[in-house]
Protein backbone atom coordinates (compact mmCIF):
# COMPACT_ATOMS: atom_id res chain seq x y z
CA UNK A 1 0.00 0.00 0.00
CA UNK A 2 2.09 3.12 -1.57
CA UNK A 3 -0.60 5.87 0.05
CA UNK A 4 -1.03 7.47 3.49
CA UNK A 5 -3.64 5.71 5.99
CA UNK A 6 -5.66 7.06 8.87
CA UNK A 7 -3.01 4.95 11.05
CA UNK A 8 -0.02 6.80 9.15
CA UNK A 9 -1.55 10.53 9.76
CA UNK A 10 -2.32 9.89 13.23
CA UNK A 11 1.18 8.70 13.93
CA UNK A 12 2.59 11.53 11.92
CA UNK A 13 0.46 13.99 13.99
CA UNK A 14 1.64 12.96 16.84
CA UNK A 15 5.48 12.55 15.71
CA UNK A 16 6.16 15.11 18.64
CA UNK A 17 3.46 14.61 20.93
CA UNK A 18 0.83 17.73 21.21
CA UNK A 19 3.18 19.93 20.04
CA UNK A 20 1.34 20.49 16.76
CA UNK A 21 -2.06 21.19 16.17
CA UNK A 22 -2.54 19.79 12.82
CA UNK A 23 -0.86 18.05 10.07
CA UNK A 24 -1.26 18.74 6.41
CA UNK A 25 -0.89 16.20 3.98
CA UNK A 26 -1.82 16.52 -0.02
CA UNK A 27 -5.18 14.24 -0.50
CA UNK A 28 -3.84 12.83 -3.40
CA UNK A 29 -1.61 11.03 -1.12
CA UNK A 30 -4.68 9.67 1.64
CA UNK A 31 -5.45 5.56 1.36
CA UNK A 32 -8.67 6.28 2.67
CA UNK A 33 -9.90 9.16 0.24
CA UNK A 34 -8.45 7.30 -2.84
CA UNK A 35 -10.02 3.75 -2.05
CA UNK A 36 -13.62 5.73 -1.63
CA UNK A 37 -12.92 7.03 -5.25
CA UNK A 38 -12.46 4.00 -6.65
CA UNK A 39 -14.99 2.84 -5.14
CA UNK A 40 -17.23 5.84 -6.07
CA UNK A 41 -18.48 6.33 -2.50
CA UNK A 42 -18.34 10.29 -1.95
CA UNK A 43 -17.42 9.21 1.93
CA UNK A 44 -14.01 7.36 2.86
CA UNK A 45 -15.42 4.00 4.98
CA UNK A 46 -15.36 4.78 8.66
CA UNK A 47 -15.63 8.53 8.36
CA UNK A 48 -18.49 10.29 9.12
CA UNK A 49 -19.30 13.77 7.44
CA UNK A 50 -20.09 16.79 9.66
CA UNK A 51 -19.32 19.33 7.38
CA UNK A 52 -19.32 20.21 3.61
CA UNK A 53 -16.13 18.96 3.52
CA UNK A 54 -15.36 17.81 6.86
CA UNK A 55 -15.25 14.59 8.57
CA UNK A 56 -14.82 12.83 12.20
CA UNK A 57 -12.32 9.79 12.30
CA UNK A 58 -12.88 7.38 15.35
CA UNK A 59 -9.93 5.38 15.65
CA UNK A 60 -8.58 3.40 19.01
CA UNK A 61 -6.16 6.77 19.38
CA UNK A 62 -9.23 8.55 19.99
CA UNK A 63 -11.09 11.21 17.97
CA UNK A 64 -9.77 12.70 14.80
CA UNK A 65 -11.26 15.58 12.57
CA UNK A 66 -10.15 15.35 8.41
CA UNK A 67 -10.81 18.66 6.92
CA UNK A 68 -10.32 18.97 3.38
CA UNK A 69 -9.42 21.41 1.44
CA UNK A 70 -10.07 21.15 -2.69
CA UNK A 71 -8.85 24.36 -3.66
CA UNK A 72 -5.47 23.48 -2.32
CA UNK A 73 -5.49 19.69 -2.47
CA UNK A 74 -4.77 19.37 0.80
CA UNK A 75 -6.12 17.28 3.72
CA UNK A 76 -6.07 18.07 7.41
CA UNK A 77 -5.28 16.16 10.29
CA UNK A 78 -6.09 17.23 14.17
CA UNK A 79 -7.60 16.34 17.45
CA UNK A 80 -11.06 16.50 17.77
CA UNK A 81 -12.55 18.79 20.26
CA UNK A 82 -14.48 18.25 22.75
CA UNK A 83 -17.56 20.32 20.76
CA UNK A 84 -17.21 19.99 17.26
CA UNK A 85 -19.89 21.05 15.37
CA UNK A 86 -21.89 19.68 12.56
CA UNK A 87 -22.65 21.64 9.93
CA UNK A 88 -25.42 19.14 8.58
CA UNK A 89 -25.30 16.70 5.62
CA UNK A 90 -24.94 17.61 2.31
CA UNK A 91 -25.42 15.85 -1.28
CA UNK A 92 -22.63 13.23 -1.63
CA UNK A 93 -22.33 14.45 -4.83
CA UNK A 94 -20.91 17.95 -3.93
CA UNK A 95 -18.00 15.91 -1.39
CA UNK A 96 -17.23 13.92 -4.32
CA UNK A 97 -16.72 16.57 -6.41
CA UNK A 98 -14.51 18.29 -3.80
CA UNK A 99 -12.47 14.86 -3.11
CA UNK A 100 -11.77 14.43 -7.00
CA UNK A 101 -10.88 18.23 -7.18
CA UNK A 102 -8.10 17.72 -4.46
CA UNK A 103 -6.75 14.99 -6.29
CA UNK A 104 -5.65 17.25 -9.08
CA UNK A 105 -4.05 19.81 -7.22
CA UNK A 106 -0.98 17.59 -5.66
CA UNK A 107 2.23 19.93 -7.42
CA UNK A 108 3.60 18.18 -10.30
CA UNK A 109 6.88 19.22 -8.63
CA UNK A 110 6.11 16.62 -5.79
CA UNK A 111 4.19 14.05 -8.01
CA UNK A 112 7.22 11.73 -8.69
CA UNK A 113 6.54 9.18 -5.34
CA UNK A 114 7.66 11.52 -2.66
CA UNK A 115 4.93 11.50 0.14
CA UNK A 116 5.26 14.81 2.06
CA UNK A 117 3.64 16.18 5.47
CA UNK A 118 3.67 19.30 7.56
CA UNK A 119 3.08 19.71 11.13
CA UNK A 120 1.31 22.97 11.65
CA UNK A 121 1.63 24.45 15.19
CA UNK A 122 1.47 27.65 16.87
CA UNK A 123 1.40 31.03 14.86
CA UNK A 124 4.24 32.94 16.08
CA UNK A 125 2.88 36.24 16.20
CA UNK A 126 0.38 38.56 15.25
CA UNK A 127 -3.72 37.46 14.85
CA UNK A 128 -4.25 33.84 13.71
CA UNK A 129 -4.90 33.60 10.05
CA UNK A 130 -4.19 30.96 7.23
CA UNK A 131 -0.73 32.86 6.39
CA UNK A 132 0.48 34.08 9.60
CA UNK A 133 4.01 33.17 10.44
CA UNK A 134 3.98 29.24 12.23
CA UNK A 135 5.77 26.49 13.59
CA UNK A 136 6.05 24.25 11.43
CA UNK A 137 7.62 20.71 10.59
CA UNK A 138 8.49 19.50 7.11
CA UNK A 139 8.47 15.13 7.01
CA UNK A 140 8.40 12.97 4.50
CA UNK A 141 6.82 9.65 4.43
CA UNK A 142 8.64 6.26 3.75
CA UNK A 143 6.08 3.58 2.75
CA UNK A 144 8.42 0.73 2.84
CA UNK A 145 9.34 1.33 6.53
CA UNK A 146 6.11 3.23 7.35
CA UNK A 147 7.66 6.37 8.91
CA UNK A 148 8.03 9.56 9.44
CA UNK A 149 11.63 11.34 8.87
CA UNK A 150 11.93 15.29 8.84
CA UNK A 151 12.51 16.88 5.23
CA UNK A 152 14.67 19.28 4.14
CA UNK A 153 14.73 19.35 0.64
CA UNK A 154 14.09 21.07 -2.56
CA UNK A 155 10.66 20.76 -2.11
CA UNK A 156 9.82 22.42 0.79
CA UNK A 157 9.27 25.97 -0.96
CA UNK A 158 6.45 24.18 -3.11
CA UNK A 159 4.91 22.57 0.21
CA UNK A 160 4.87 25.80 1.48
CA UNK A 161 3.30 27.31 -1.04
CA UNK A 162 0.76 24.77 -2.13
CA UNK A 163 -0.01 23.28 1.21
CA UNK A 164 -1.22 27.40 1.97
CA UNK A 165 0.94 28.14 4.44
CA UNK A 166 2.61 31.05 2.57
CA UNK A 167 0.79 33.21 -0.10
CA UNK A 168 1.95 32.21 -4.12
CA UNK B 1 65.78 25.63 -23.61
CA UNK B 2 62.49 26.43 -23.06
CA UNK B 3 61.06 24.50 -25.09
CA UNK B 4 62.63 21.23 -22.93
CA UNK B 5 61.41 22.37 -19.67
CA UNK B 6 58.11 22.68 -21.32
CA UNK B 7 58.71 19.07 -22.74
CA UNK B 8 59.29 18.08 -19.25
CA UNK B 9 56.54 19.66 -17.46
CA UNK B 10 54.55 18.28 -20.34
CA UNK B 11 55.18 15.01 -18.60
CA UNK B 12 54.72 16.57 -15.19
CA UNK B 13 51.24 18.18 -16.17
CA UNK B 14 49.03 15.78 -14.85
CA UNK B 15 50.14 16.28 -11.91
CA UNK B 16 49.47 19.97 -11.48
CA UNK B 17 45.53 19.40 -12.85
CA UNK B 18 45.19 17.06 -9.96
CA UNK B 19 46.53 20.07 -7.60
CA UNK B 20 44.28 22.47 -9.33
CA UNK B 21 41.19 20.00 -9.49
CA UNK B 22 41.29 19.27 -5.84
CA UNK B 23 41.68 22.63 -4.55
CA UNK B 24 38.97 24.04 -6.10
CA UNK B 25 36.90 21.43 -5.31
CA UNK B 26 37.45 21.78 -1.75
CA UNK B 27 37.11 25.65 -2.31
CA UNK B 28 33.51 25.63 -3.70
CA UNK B 29 32.35 23.33 -1.01
CA UNK B 30 33.83 25.85 1.87
CA UNK B 31 32.31 28.67 -0.06
CA UNK B 32 28.88 27.07 -0.89
CA UNK B 33 28.46 26.13 2.94
CA UNK B 34 29.13 29.96 3.66
CA UNK B 35 26.89 30.81 0.98
CA UNK B 36 28.82 33.38 -1.18
CA UNK B 37 27.04 32.99 -4.55
CA UNK B 38 30.58 32.20 -6.92
CA UNK B 39 31.77 30.04 -9.47
CA UNK B 40 35.46 28.17 -9.43
CA UNK B 41 37.65 27.73 -12.62
CA UNK B 42 40.96 25.97 -12.57
CA UNK B 43 43.68 24.56 -14.65
CA UNK B 44 47.10 23.74 -15.15
CA UNK B 45 49.08 25.92 -17.28
CA UNK B 46 49.39 25.20 -20.77
CA UNK B 47 53.03 23.50 -21.87
CA UNK B 48 52.91 26.63 -24.61
CA UNK B 49 52.80 29.19 -21.72
CA UNK B 50 55.30 27.70 -19.96
CA UNK B 51 57.70 27.83 -22.60
CA UNK B 52 57.02 31.65 -23.46
CA UNK B 53 57.34 32.55 -20.00
CA UNK B 54 60.65 31.04 -19.76
CA UNK B 55 61.90 32.44 -22.61
CA UNK B 56 61.27 35.87 -21.90
CA UNK B 57 62.21 35.59 -18.37
CA UNK B 58 65.67 34.63 -19.40
CA UNK B 59 65.48 36.89 -22.13
CA UNK B 60 65.13 39.56 -19.40
CA UNK B 61 67.84 38.01 -17.31
CA UNK B 62 65.88 36.75 -14.65
CA UNK B 63 68.50 34.45 -12.96
CA UNK B 64 66.45 31.70 -11.34
CA UNK B 65 64.67 31.24 -14.35
CA UNK B 66 67.97 30.95 -16.22
CA UNK B 67 68.71 28.09 -13.13
CA UNK B 68 65.44 26.26 -13.43
CA UNK B 69 66.07 22.56 -13.27
CA UNK B 70 63.66 19.70 -14.11
CA UNK B 71 61.15 20.97 -11.19
CA UNK B 72 59.61 24.13 -12.25
CA UNK B 73 57.46 24.04 -10.01
CA UNK B 74 59.98 26.07 -7.71
CA UNK B 75 60.25 28.69 -10.06
CA UNK B 76 56.49 29.13 -11.34
CA UNK B 77 54.02 29.09 -8.29
CA UNK B 78 50.95 29.37 -11.12
CA UNK B 79 52.03 26.11 -12.96
CA UNK B 80 48.31 24.87 -10.70
CA UNK B 81 45.85 27.30 -10.64
CA UNK B 82 42.63 28.15 -9.09
CA UNK B 83 40.07 31.49 -10.04
CA UNK B 84 37.31 32.38 -7.46
CA UNK B 85 35.00 34.91 -8.85
CA UNK B 86 32.50 35.82 -6.20
CA UNK B 87 28.97 37.65 -7.67
CA UNK B 88 28.43 39.70 -4.69
CA UNK B 89 31.22 42.96 -5.29
CA UNK B 90 32.74 43.14 -1.40
CA UNK B 91 32.75 39.31 -0.84
CA UNK B 92 36.66 39.02 -2.34
CA UNK B 93 37.87 38.99 1.27
CA UNK B 94 35.59 36.85 2.48
CA UNK B 95 36.64 34.59 0.08
CA UNK B 96 40.65 35.10 0.58
CA UNK B 97 39.79 34.65 4.05
CA UNK B 98 38.61 31.22 3.46
CA UNK B 99 41.11 30.01 1.46
CA UNK B 100 43.42 30.94 4.21
CA UNK B 101 41.69 29.17 6.39
CA UNK B 102 41.56 26.15 4.52
CA UNK B 103 45.24 25.73 3.37
CA UNK B 104 48.83 26.51 3.93
CA UNK B 105 50.08 29.37 2.50
CA UNK B 106 53.43 29.43 1.05
CA UNK B 107 56.68 30.97 2.56
CA UNK B 108 56.20 34.67 2.63
CA UNK B 109 57.91 37.86 0.73
CA UNK B 110 61.33 37.08 2.57
CA UNK B 111 61.71 33.83 0.60
CA UNK B 112 63.47 33.90 -2.87
CA UNK B 113 61.35 31.14 -4.71
CA UNK B 114 59.65 34.09 -5.98
CA UNK B 115 59.95 37.63 -5.60
CA UNK B 116 58.05 38.81 -8.37
CA UNK B 117 54.99 37.56 -6.89
CA UNK B 118 54.41 37.32 -3.03
CA UNK B 119 51.92 34.55 -1.31
CA UNK B 120 49.64 37.04 -0.48
CA UNK B 121 49.42 40.32 -2.56
CA UNK B 122 46.26 42.09 -3.29
CA UNK B 123 46.75 44.22 -6.62
CA UNK B 124 45.03 47.58 -7.13
CA UNK B 125 47.12 48.95 -9.90
CA UNK B 126 46.94 51.41 -11.78
CA UNK B 127 46.39 49.92 -15.06
CA UNK B 128 42.62 48.76 -13.15
CA UNK B 129 43.61 44.81 -12.78
CA UNK B 130 41.70 44.16 -9.43
CA UNK B 131 42.39 40.46 -7.59
CA UNK B 132 43.78 38.58 -4.49
CA UNK B 133 46.85 36.06 -5.47
CA UNK B 134 47.46 33.22 -2.66
CA UNK B 135 49.98 30.82 -3.04
CA UNK B 136 48.98 27.63 -1.06
CA UNK B 137 50.47 24.64 -0.59
CA UNK B 138 49.17 21.30 -1.66
CA UNK B 139 47.67 19.28 1.27
CA UNK B 140 49.48 16.58 2.53
CA UNK B 141 47.14 14.04 2.28
CA UNK B 142 47.46 13.24 -1.36
CA UNK B 143 51.12 12.00 -2.53
CA UNK B 144 50.83 12.80 -5.93
CA UNK B 145 50.71 16.66 -5.47
CA UNK B 146 52.65 17.06 -2.31
CA UNK B 147 55.01 19.66 -2.23
CA UNK B 148 53.85 21.29 -5.19
CA UNK B 149 52.22 25.10 -4.87
CA UNK B 150 48.85 26.04 -6.34
CA UNK B 151 48.21 29.95 -7.46
CA UNK B 152 44.57 30.99 -6.74
CA UNK B 153 43.07 34.60 -7.89
CA UNK B 154 40.08 36.05 -6.14
CA UNK B 155 37.90 38.62 -7.92
CA UNK B 156 34.16 39.83 -8.04
CA UNK B 157 32.31 39.52 -11.41
CA UNK B 158 32.73 42.78 -12.61
CA UNK B 159 36.39 43.41 -12.13
CA UNK B 160 36.95 39.90 -13.44
CA UNK B 161 35.43 40.72 -16.60
CA UNK B 162 37.84 43.74 -16.77
CA UNK B 163 40.91 42.08 -16.11
CA UNK B 164 40.30 39.10 -18.72
CA UNK B 165 39.72 42.20 -21.12
CA UNK B 166 42.81 44.16 -19.73
CA UNK B 167 45.17 40.69 -19.76
CA UNK B 168 44.33 40.18 -23.49
CA UNK B 169 45.10 43.32 -24.89
CA UNK B 170 47.71 44.67 -22.41
CA UNK B 171 49.48 41.78 -21.45
CA UNK B 172 49.30 38.96 -23.98
CA UNK B 173 49.67 41.23 -26.83
CA UNK B 174 53.17 40.92 -27.71
CA UNK B 175 53.87 42.59 -31.31
CA UNK B 176 51.40 45.36 -31.31
CA UNK B 177 51.06 48.14 -29.14
CA UNK B 178 47.59 49.07 -28.15
CA UNK B 179 46.09 52.55 -30.21
CA UNK B 180 45.43 55.42 -28.28
CA UNK B 181 41.54 54.22 -29.14
CA UNK B 182 41.68 51.08 -27.62
CA UNK B 183 43.41 52.59 -24.52
CA UNK B 184 40.36 55.00 -24.45
CA UNK B 185 37.74 52.55 -24.76
CA UNK B 186 39.84 50.26 -22.27
CA UNK B 187 39.94 52.97 -19.60
CA UNK B 188 35.88 53.38 -20.66
CA UNK B 189 35.24 50.01 -19.82
CA UNK B 190 37.37 50.22 -16.51
CA UNK B 191 35.17 53.35 -14.95
CA UNK B 192 31.95 51.46 -16.47
CA UNK B 193 33.32 48.43 -14.29
CA UNK B 194 34.00 50.59 -11.24
CA UNK B 195 30.30 51.96 -11.62
CA UNK B 196 28.75 48.93 -11.89
CA UNK B 197 30.04 47.95 -8.77
CA UNK B 198 29.16 50.42 -7.15
CA UNK B 199 25.41 49.67 -8.23
CA UNK B 200 25.70 46.52 -7.12
CA UNK B 201 27.35 46.74 -3.93
CA UNK B 202 24.31 49.27 -3.18
CA UNK B 203 21.89 47.06 -4.44
CA UNK B 204 22.49 44.42 -2.07
CA UNK B 205 22.56 46.44 0.59
CA UNK B 206 19.38 47.58 -0.02
CA UNK B 207 18.44 44.01 -0.14
CA UNK B 208 19.61 43.22 3.57
CA UNK B 209 17.72 45.93 4.47
CA UNK B 210 14.48 44.99 2.96
CA UNK B 211 15.32 41.15 4.01
CA UNK B 212 15.61 42.15 7.73
CA UNK B 213 13.56 45.19 8.52
CA UNK B 214 10.60 44.01 6.13
CA UNK B 215 10.03 40.69 7.48
CA UNK B 216 10.73 39.02 3.64
CA UNK B 217 10.47 35.12 3.66
CA UNK B 218 14.31 34.06 3.31
CA UNK B 219 14.27 31.95 0.24
CA UNK B 220 17.71 30.46 0.10
CA UNK B 221 20.90 30.53 2.54
CA UNK B 222 22.68 33.50 0.34
CA UNK B 223 19.29 35.70 2.01
CA UNK B 224 19.89 34.03 5.17
CA UNK B 225 23.18 35.14 5.73
CA UNK B 226 22.89 38.84 3.85
CA UNK B 227 19.46 39.33 6.29
CA UNK B 228 21.88 37.76 9.50
CA UNK B 229 24.65 40.61 8.58
CA UNK B 230 22.35 43.15 8.64
CA UNK B 231 21.19 42.56 11.89
CA UNK B 232 24.68 41.87 13.39
CA UNK B 233 25.99 44.72 11.48
CA UNK B 234 29.26 42.52 10.49
CA UNK B 235 30.13 39.52 8.29
CA UNK B 236 28.94 36.18 9.15
CA UNK B 237 30.84 33.09 9.65
CA UNK B 238 30.01 29.83 9.31
CA UNK B 239 28.16 27.09 7.42
CA UNK B 240 24.95 29.06 6.79
CA UNK B 241 23.79 26.58 4.42
CA UNK B 242 23.01 24.17 7.07
CA UNK B 243 21.51 26.30 9.40
CA UNK B 244 19.03 27.34 6.48
CA UNK B 245 18.61 23.58 5.92
CA UNK B 246 17.28 23.15 9.58
CA UNK B 247 15.45 26.03 9.87
CA UNK B 248 13.57 26.36 6.59
CA UNK B 249 11.89 22.99 8.02
CA UNK B 250 10.77 24.67 11.36
CA UNK B 251 9.02 27.93 10.46
CA UNK B 252 6.77 29.25 8.04
CA UNK B 253 7.32 31.51 6.61
CA UNK B 254 11.03 31.94 8.01
CA UNK B 255 12.46 35.30 8.40
CA UNK B 256 15.45 36.39 10.12
CA UNK B 257 13.07 37.75 13.05
CA UNK B 258 12.55 33.88 13.87
CA UNK B 259 16.31 33.52 14.40
CA UNK B 260 16.23 36.12 17.71
CA UNK B 261 19.61 36.82 16.59
CA UNK B 262 21.67 38.57 19.34
CA UNK B 263 19.88 36.77 22.24
CA UNK B 264 20.31 33.58 19.94
CA UNK B 265 23.95 34.41 19.70
CA UNK B 266 24.36 34.78 23.47
CA UNK B 267 21.91 31.65 24.61
CA UNK B 268 24.66 29.78 21.83
CA UNK B 269 27.43 30.92 23.24
CA UNK B 270 26.88 29.79 26.74
CA UNK B 271 25.21 25.70 25.15
CA UNK B 272 28.49 25.86 23.60
CA UNK B 273 30.39 26.22 26.92
CA UNK B 274 28.60 23.81 28.32
CA UNK B 275 29.58 21.55 25.82
CA UNK B 276 32.75 22.06 25.83
CA UNK B 277 32.86 22.99 22.12
CA UNK B 278 35.87 25.04 21.46
CA UNK B 279 35.76 26.13 18.31
CA UNK B 280 32.63 28.29 17.23
CA UNK B 281 31.39 30.50 14.24
CA UNK B 282 28.05 32.28 14.11
CA UNK B 283 26.29 29.83 12.20
CA UNK B 284 27.27 27.19 14.91
CA UNK B 285 26.23 29.45 17.67
CA UNK B 286 22.50 30.39 16.31
CA UNK B 287 21.94 27.01 15.67
CA UNK B 288 23.08 25.49 18.64
CA UNK B 289 20.00 28.46 19.95
CA UNK B 290 17.78 27.38 17.67
CA UNK B 291 18.22 23.24 18.57
CA UNK B 292 18.06 24.06 22.06
CA UNK B 293 14.19 25.01 21.66
CA UNK B 294 13.70 22.07 19.35
CA UNK B 295 15.29 19.45 20.56
CA UNK B 296 13.31 16.49 19.52
CA UNK B 297 12.65 18.07 15.81
CA UNK B 298 16.84 18.52 15.44
CA UNK B 299 17.55 14.85 16.45
CA UNK B 300 15.31 14.05 13.76
CA UNK B 301 16.59 16.22 11.52
CA UNK B 302 19.97 14.84 11.91
CA UNK B 303 19.29 11.50 10.59
CA UNK B 304 18.04 13.32 7.59
CA UNK B 305 20.98 15.46 7.41
CA UNK B 306 23.72 12.64 6.95
CA UNK B 307 21.51 11.47 4.59
CA UNK B 308 21.28 14.31 2.32
CA UNK B 309 23.63 16.89 2.88
CA UNK B 310 26.76 15.07 3.14
CA UNK B 311 28.81 18.61 2.66
CA UNK B 312 27.17 19.71 5.97
CA UNK B 313 30.15 21.25 8.32
CA UNK B 314 31.69 18.63 10.78
CA UNK B 315 31.94 20.90 13.57
CA UNK B 316 28.53 22.76 13.98
CA UNK B 317 26.54 19.00 13.38
CA UNK B 318 28.84 17.38 15.87
CA UNK B 319 27.76 20.23 18.23
CA UNK B 320 24.41 19.72 17.60
CA UNK B 321 24.21 15.97 18.43
CA UNK B 322 26.13 16.53 21.58
CA UNK B 323 22.79 19.18 22.39
CA UNK B 324 20.26 16.65 21.83
CA UNK B 325 22.09 13.91 22.81
CA UNK B 326 22.72 15.33 26.14
CA UNK B 327 26.64 14.58 26.63
CA UNK B 328 29.14 16.65 26.53
CA UNK B 329 32.33 17.14 24.04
Amino acid sequence: MSGLTVSDLIAGLERFSAKYGALDVYAADVFELQQAGAEGRAVPENWTQIGPTAFSVTTEKGKFVAELKPEVGVLRLRRAGTTEPILGVIGGALVGVGVSAAFSKKPEAVIAGAILGMLVGATLSGPESSTAARQVFTMKFNPVERQWRAYSGALIPTMKQSLGLTPA
Amino acid sequence: MGDEHAEVYRLQRARFDRLAGEIARRLAIRLRSESIPHFVTFRSKHPTDVANKLTKKRSEGKRKYIEAGANLGDVMLDLAGVRIVVYEPGLEKRAADIVRREFVLADGPESDIDCEKPPIEERTQADGYRASHLIVKAPDDDPLTIGAVCEVQVCNIVAHVFNEFEHDIEYKLKKATPSEKTKQALALVRRRTRELEEAVTDLMKRHKRDVSTQELEINDAQELRQGLEQVLGRTVTGDVETLFNMSRGFFSPLTVHHFNVRNAMEIGARLATQLGVMVTDDALLLSLALADTKRAEVSDFLAELRENHPDASGGLVDAIRQLVGGSRL
